[in-house]
């Protein structure tokens, strides 16, 4: 009897062979049901992904009574999606291991009717928030053929464009906009907003920019740069597009411009050039820049530098007056050496002219009395700038790479008129009255690089960073100024001054400095940097006043007027930050200690030399938290030492404004502030449903004020001191959703703000407490491709109370409403408008109630299918534009009005043209 | 009374049908075009390009899939001029039948003039589904991707109304009846243009050939014979796989 080999045999059949059905794979079972009507759901599919690649691993279908079995399924971690046509998905992050074999319960299917159907089955209607950066899917907009990227943004919850084409995104500017991840222009975010085609882009990131530096430490000093990146379809980076357009009214308006933009994949090259003379409608916003004295200050890394600014050089900072300009520039950009050197080089040119004509009214009360000021000015100003820069990105390997970039800016601003003011007191008697014209040319170049080297060690966290830049600022200023100033007494004139000289004004500028950053990690989830950085910055300011000899040449000087003087600022800064990661929390705490020293030299007479050293901690704290659902918080705290300027100590004589004499403080030191700043942001795909706030408050110590005293002449003199803490919070937060099938998009708006100060007059303490509380809502209604209309409204409250020997509040009220849409009808037809109302109250007795009406409307008809428009604009139909500003503080109330161009009609013509290289008709297989 | 049962019970079984017509089809046709992007094929073809416009721009062809729970037959029903003439030799004369519950089919391929009869285990394809939805003959369909002969790359679009796992060609797999494919590497496309459902459809059960052979025994007989179709940017998988 031989069982036992067989039975042997069978045993090692049984026991040995290894149940490959068991070993390493578990199952997932349940009962699928439907959490309205039928209690089971027959015939839905149940699968397994992968969790890491979304590879399909099993699949079946539930039963008639809603079971379902997945057998053999391989341990691992995977996503469950239980899914049928009439229920929407339901899906679970699953892991099969030894210690869960089997997962075995019951499934809950919502059914479509009751989730809004298009969220679902449109499923690219997504919005990612990924850490700060949120990114849109542009291709659930549907915009018109030649939509530009201002429109699409216009759409993008939390973004908003106004009708200059600058771009907020939750309450922030934004002013830069990148194409494909690349500089596009930079200057100017609206030469890409308004010349990239909506229909070219896939996704719009929205994020918080950081340095070079910054992205290779994985430590960010917690200052806030939103920026806006554009990708582009990959259809759309071939081929050649762009638009001209021209534009031209009675008696003599224009406004033209094309643009030209070439992409080649790797290689884009751009040019564009405009001409206008409408500036005065609303100065485009690039304009105001270039003006502005802004532009003279090159950024550089808060390095301080001593500017010897006349009163005349605030005349062009603002947007008022009229223009007319001629811009241009080209932007290319390529990737060379198998994509390892990156290239991006732009120039631009900028020429205009400017014609301001503003009055001003002021009511200020200085303790117990009150004056009256009134201004007029009128100014011709006219501008060159050219702007060429580079940018140089070089991975010379996976471990090293090194980033140059130089930029240039050389302008020369000439400016002509003339100002005449007069002060009353509240008998209207005067108090003061003087003129002054002046005729000045200015002539800077700033010149600015950086280089970063940065290494990464082959210890992973391990990297050296060392970025070095160097800033310089050279300007010539000439300038002929002409005063004469008379003062009063009870009525009667008691003195007079006149002078008439020639001002030379040279100014040098050199900012050096390096930072050297060194991390390490100290396991997965920490982060270690350490850094040091010494900025040494040097400037000189010389102004040779003169003034006429008997021969009526400039040729004798004027010593009260006359300086030369140097200035040298070196500061070390010293720090180090901790970070700590983990899948939903991203914080940091750095500290820098920073120790520095001034010095000023005054050349002519040594008893102004000055200097001071100071040493400064400033810590900060930021943290990052992603909560479920697409919510995330971000949290900063810093803060910062503020350094008093020499110039607070003790100034430099300046009489080019005999009203407002600057006398110094040399027991003045620094004010500390403290800035701690919230922002929450949550986006539901259902309906669009977002909320964001937005929350800042700052407290100052010891904070610099104001000490003046206001003579009977009318001329006041003030100096800083250190006062009683300031303090001040912000919000901005809006929510907003669709409603109604998602034709409609709700939004409301409110935002609040207040702070206090103090200012000393004539030894009287004044505080003074502002608040104001603005509440807004907008309706947009659109159908794809036919009407987009929107209608707002917004009523604000501002409070401003001034507590003195007397106590003084004011009140204003304003209430607005606007509509703004586009219409496009019978195939080739569109009309467009732009309409608002503004109403200012005051509830002082003397103001009076003020409102402004604006209209915009243009209309016209599409040819060359769809490619070209023509058509007939008009401006401020209702010729009510009329420049006028209310500001209101402390202790004065200040209206002034300016010149605005008055109603005009344009006939317009725009031909957007492209040849999309590889692009794919309808149906094309490429077209996936 | 029993009147009122009959007349319940066919109200009921209509409404099961109907109910069924509109959720799901178990049994049916699909009409699929498949469209191949001749101007494209040609590119890589030096001494076509020279007067590549004397050939047409599309080369289209209809297929239909006969399909219940068990089987489905796929065969080619019309053309496009013959004009494109050899060039676009994709599944030219083949004839598809799959068997769901044995994951088997039968592959009957011409080349030139000589036809092959393939019969082997589905071809296992490892498919991504990603999150995105399309239509597809009035139907929605979600989307999946796969690496076919370790690197071509291929799209496809599937359907849970359909609970089948079948498709046209030789793609399978998913757990729906695939509506749309999409080869962007080789030009190609197809895409249904009507489903229709036929409940009372019963799909012909084909004759076993005699003489076939598996695939591996095919790859070896095509790769020895027909090397030249591989050097061309992997044209050759279309005689392996289409």
């Amino acid at each position: 009897m031989n069982i036992f080999p067989r039975l042997f045999i069978f045993l090692l059949v049984f026991v040995l062979t290894p149940s490959y059905l068991n070993a390493q794979r578990g199952e997932v079972n349940g009962i699928v049901k439907d959490t309205t009507s039928y209690p089971r759901v027959a015939n839905a599919t149940a699968l397994v992904i992968s969790a890491k690649d979304s590879i399909l691993q099993k699949f079946t279908h539930t039963q008639k009574d809603g079971s379902f079995k997945l057998v053999g399924v391989p341990y691992g971690n995977y996503i469950l999606i239980i899914s049928h046509p009439n229920f929407g998905d339901y899906t679970e992050e699953i892991t099969l291991s030894d210690s869960i074999k089997i997962i075995s319960k019951d499934f809950f299917l919502v059914q479509k009717s009751i989730l809004i159907n298009e969220v679902l089955i449109q499923r690219q209607r997504d919005v990612k928030i990924n850490g700060d950066t949120t990114e849109f899917n542009a291709n659930n907009y549907k915009l018109l053929e030649n939509a530009s990227a201002e429109d699409l943004l216009k759409l993008l919850p939390g973004l908003k464009v106004d009708k200059d084409g600058k771009v907020t995104a939750y309450g922030e500017a934004v002013n830069k906009v990148y194409v494909d991840g690349e500089e596009f222009f930079g200057e100017d975010p609206t030469l890409a907003t308004k010349n990239i085609r909506a229909e070219m882009i896939d996704k719009v990131q929205v994020y918080d920019k950081k340095t070079d530096q910054e992205t290779i430490t994985g430590v960010d000093d917690g200052e806030k740069n939103t920026v806006i990146n554009l990708k582009l379809k990959d259809e759309f980076k071939k081929g050649f597009f762009g638009k001209v357009y021209s534009r031209a009214g009675m008696p003599n308006s224009f406004d033209n411009g094309a643009m030209i933009n070439i992409f080649n994949n790797k290689q884009k090259l751009s040019a564009y050039v405009t001409q206008s003379n409408i500036g005065g409608n609303s100065l485009s916003w690039s304009d105001r820049k270039n003006y502005g004295a802004s532009a003279n200050n090159t950024v550089y890394e808060d390095g301080y530098m001593y500017t010897y600014y006349s009163s005349e050089d605030d005349i062009l900072d603002g947007d008022e007056g009229v223009s007319n300009s001629i811009n241009g520039g080209t932007n290319y950009s390529n990737k060379f050496m198998k994509e390892k050197l990156g290239l991006n080089a732009s120039y631009s040119f900028n020429s205009g002219n400017r014609d301001i004509l503003r009055t001003t009214n002021t009511r200020q009360s200085i303790n117990d009395s009150v004056y009256l000021k009134n201004d007029s000015e009128q100014y011709h100003a006219s501008l060159k700038l050219h702007t060429p820069s580079a940018r140089l990105v070089f991975d010379l390997d996976s471990n090293n790479k090194l980033t140059y970039s130089v930029t240039a800016k050389i302008k020369e601003v000439k400016l002509q008129g003339g100002y005449y003011s007069e002060t009353l007191n509240s008998q209207f008697d005067s108090v003061n009255n003087s003129e002054r014209s002046i005729d000045q040319n200015t002539q800077t170049t700033n010149y600015s690089q950086s280089l970063l080297l940065s290494h990464k060690f082959r210890h992973i966290g391990r990297t050296l960073s060392i970025n070095a830049s160097l800033d310089i600022n050279n300007s010539a200023k000439t300038k002929y100024v002409n005063t004469r100033q008379q003062y009063y007494n009870g009525g009667l004139l008691s003195r007079k001054d006149t002078l008439n000289q020639k001002n030379d004004q040279d100014m040098a500028a050199q900012t050096t400095s390096v930072k050297v950053s060194y991390t390490e990690s100290l396991g997965k989830k920490w982060l270690l940097e350490l850094h040091y950085k010494p900025t040494f910055a040097t400037s000189s300011s010389a102004i040779f006043s003169k003034v006429k000899d008997p021969i009526g040449e400039y040729t004798l000087s004027l010593d009260t007027l006359s300086n030369q003087f140097e200035f040298n600022s070196n500061k070390h800064e010293t720090g180090f930050s901790l970070r700590y990661t983990n899948k939903k929390l991203n914080s940091s705490i750095s500290i820098s200690d920073e120790l520095g020293e001034q010095q000023r030299i005054d050349l002519l007479n040594s008893t102004n030399n000055k200097s001071l050293n100071y040493n400064a901690i400033n810590p900060s704290l930021q943290l990052r938290y992603t909560f479920p659902n697409n919510m995330n918080l971000h949290l900063r705290y810093s803060g910062n030492n503020q350094q008093p300027q020499i110039n607070q100590l003790q100034p430099i004589k300046d009489y080019s404004n005999p009203l407002s004499i600057n006398i110094g403080n040399p027991t003045l030191i620094a004010a500390y502030e403290h800035r701690l700043n919230v922002f929450v942001h949550k986006y539901s795909v259902q309906h669009s449903k977002y909320f964001y706030a937005n929350i800042s408050y700052n407290l100052t110590q010891r904070d610099f004020t104001q000490k003046s005293t206001f003579s009977n002449e009318g001329i006041t003199r003030y100096m800083t001191i250190n006062g009683d803490n300031t303090s001040g919070i912000s919000v901005w937060s809006t929510i907003g959703r669709s409603i109604l099938k998602d034709l409609l998009r709700v939004s409301i708006e409110y935002s609040f703000y207040t702070n206090n100060g103090n200012n000393i007059v004539n030894d009287v303490k004044n505080r003074s407490f502002n608040a104001q509380n603005s509440i807004g809502c907008e309706f947009e209604y659109s159908i794809e491709k036919v009407l987009n209309v929107s209608l707002k409204y917004n009523l604000s409250y501002g409070t401003n109370k001034n507590v003195g020997t007397i106590t003084t509040a004011t009140n204003i009220t304003g209430n607005s409403i606007g509509t703004s849409g586009k219409y496009n009808f019978l195939k080739h037809f569109y009309f467009a408008w732009d309409y608002s109302y503004n109403r200012n109250q005051s509830n002082t007795a003397t103001a009076a109630p003020y409102t402004t009406h604006m209209l915009e409307a243009n209309g016209g008809y599409k040819l060359f299918k769809n490619k070209g428009e023509l058509g007939l604009v008009g401006y401020n139909l209702l010729n009510q534009n009329n420049g006028y500003n209310l500001y209101q503080s402390a202790s004065t109330i200040t209206r002034s009005q300016h010149n605005v161009l008055g109603r005009y009609f344009m006939i317009s013509f725009t031909y957007n043209f492209s040849n999309k290289g590889g692009i794919h008709k309808n149906g094309d297989d490429d077209d996936y | 009374m029993t009147i009122n049962r009959i007349i319940l019970a066919t109200i009921f079984i209509l409404l099961s049908v109907i109910g069924y017509a509109q959720n799901f089809i178990n049994k049916g046709v699909i009409t699929y075009e498949r469209k191949v992007q001749i101007h494209k094929v040609l590119e890589g073809n030096s001494w076509a390009k020279n007067n590549i416009e004397s050939f047409p721009k599309f080369y289209i062809s209809t297929f239909d899939l006969k399909f219940n729970q068990d089987t489905s037959v796929y065969t080619k029903t019309s053309e496009d001029d013959q004009k494109s003439g050899s060039w676009a030799v994709y599944s030219k004369d083949n004839e598809i039948i799959t068997f769901f519950a044995l994951e088997q089919n039968i592959v009957k391929r011409a080349i030139y003039s000589d036809v092959y009869t393939v019969k082997d285990s589905l071809p296992k394809i490892n498919w991504k589904l990603v999150n995105e939805t399309r239509m597809i003959a009035g139907i929605e369909c979600k989307k999946a991707t796969a690496i076919i002969n370790d690197s071509i790359f291929v799209v496809a679009f599937y359907t849970e109304r359909i609970q089948i796992s079948g498709g046209p060609e030789q793609f399978n797999g998913l757990p729906g009846m695939i509506l749309g494919v999409v080869v962007p590497r080789l030009h190609v496309s197809y895409y249904a243009q009507k489903v229709t459902s036929m409940e009372s459809q019963t799909t012909p059960m084909p004759k076993q050939k005699k003489q076939s052979m598996t695939r591996k025994e095919f790859e070896e007989m095509v790769m020895k014979n027909m090397k030249w179709a591989f050097t061309n940017s992997g044209i050759g998988v279309l005689y392996l796989f289409l």
